[in-house]
């Protein structure tokens, strides 16, 4: 039971992250493409500005492995 | 001179480092008089590169696609071709540290075993050692901009990068009382460093100053990126082989797990290069780098047109 609970709580740290980074960069994605269509200089700007969610998913990630690092 | 803005900027760098000057490029131009970071990239951006790739075999590969391709007219892939030869040869160095070549199988094979550390096992030592390299790299940009502070005589950029590196240290300290690695006795000297910066901090920036210290200390770990990353590449290389070995026929075994690894090479050509430069754009560039400049584009006649700009 306890092991089931640490999986769910593991998936749902990575899950639940991984959403949210792909709402934020689909809407962040699809604006930058318009602006670098306007204006190309801005390929820079966009290109950080997508990046920027993924450190969601990235801590829900490292959340993830210390989760399942205590199953052991 | 005071209109400093219609200075144009030509950065200026060995011919070695060059390459990293497009990589600096996708960015505005720094701002003339502030710091050229070129050489900074070329020092921490094949770390990062190699630390997330990590592989002998996928450095090898790109170093010998790199080396075909730089006799290339084009200058721009001749540059880029030059840039990673050396980011391959990062990986390959760190390779060699971690063991791997095609993941761990291949590295048995040759006889290649973990010299730091083991990568797929040993998680918690590998992200240890990516928020200590983001520490160290946080820190070194806001002492730049301490530099960049005294340079421009700006007390304000001044004051505000010092109290973020005493609250931080304060910060440290008390985490590190806490968790029971120090003496009780070094309680009292984090708080008040802590009591001390604040105020600066207000006085400074207003009251979004302590936020300051709380986005500095995200950036911190958001280095936990490159253990990421790498570990989603090991494990990616080592599932080639585990796939490879569940199917019954030796040769479709062979060409799904060479299928998995081209797609985990073309993987890691992409990922850590971007990620390896939103380190550098976000994280590291935000303490001290001033963008603003207009690139030096001297009148001159090229090929078959002119250009006038």
């Amino acid at each position: 039971m306890h092991t089931i609970a640490l999986a769910f709580g593991a998936a749902l740290a990575v899950g639940l992250c991984a959403t949210a980074t792909g709402y934020a960069q689909g809407k962040i994605g699809s604006a930058g493409m318009g602006a670098i269509a306007e204006k190309p200089e801005l390929t820079g700007p966009v290109i950080i500005a997508i990046a920027i969610p993924e450190t969601m998913v990235i801590l829900g990630f490292v959340i993830a492995t210390m989760i399942i690092l205590m199953i052991k | 001179m005071k209109d400093k803005k219609e200075i144009p900027v030509l950065l200026d760098n060995p011919s070695a480092i060059k390459p990293f000057e497009l990589l600096l490029s996708l960015l505005q131009p720094p701002k003339y008089g502030t710091i050229d970071a070129t050489k900074l990239l070329a020092v921490f951006f094949p770390i990062f590169f190699g630390l997330i790739v990590g592989d002998i075999g996928y450095g090898l590969i790109l170093l010998i696609i790199s080396l075909i391709l730089n006799p290339h007219k084009n200058l721009i892939i001749k540059n880029i071709s030059k840039l990673f030869s050396y980011v391959s040869i990062s990986s390959i160095f760190f390779g060699l540290l971690f063991g791997e070549f095609f993941g761990h199988s291949g590295g048995k094979i040759l006889n290649i075993y973990p010299v730091l550390f083991d990568r797929q096992k040993d998680i918690v030592p590998f992200l240890i050692l990516s928020i200590s390299i983001g520490i160290f790299h946080i820190l070194l940009g806001l002492i730049l901009g301490i530099i960049k502070g005294i340079k421009e005589k700006h007390n304000r950029e001044i004051f505000e990068k010092i109290s973020i590196i005493l609250s931080l240290f304060g910060l440290f300290l008390l985490v590190v009382v806490m968790a029971d690695f120090l003496p009780k006795g070094f309680f009292i000297p984090s708080i008040s460093l802590i009591i001390i910066s604040m105020p600066i901090l207000i006085l400074v920036k207003g009251f979004i100053g302590p936020l300051e210290v709380l986005s500095t200390i995200a950036n911190i770990l958001s280095y936990a990126r490159i253990m990421a990353l790498g570990l989603a590449g090991v494990m990616i290389a080592n599932i080639a082989y585990t796939i490879g070995g569940f199917i019954e026929d030796v040769i479709i075994g062979i060409i799904i797990a060479t299928l998995i690894h081209i797609l985990n090479l073309l993987l890691s050509i992409f990922s850590p290069t971007i990620q390896s430069l939103r380190l550098h754009y976000v994280e590291f560039f935000s303490k001290f780098y001033e963008t603003g400049g207009k690139k030096y584009n001297p009148f001159k006649k090229g090929g078959d047109l002119i250009c006038t700009q």
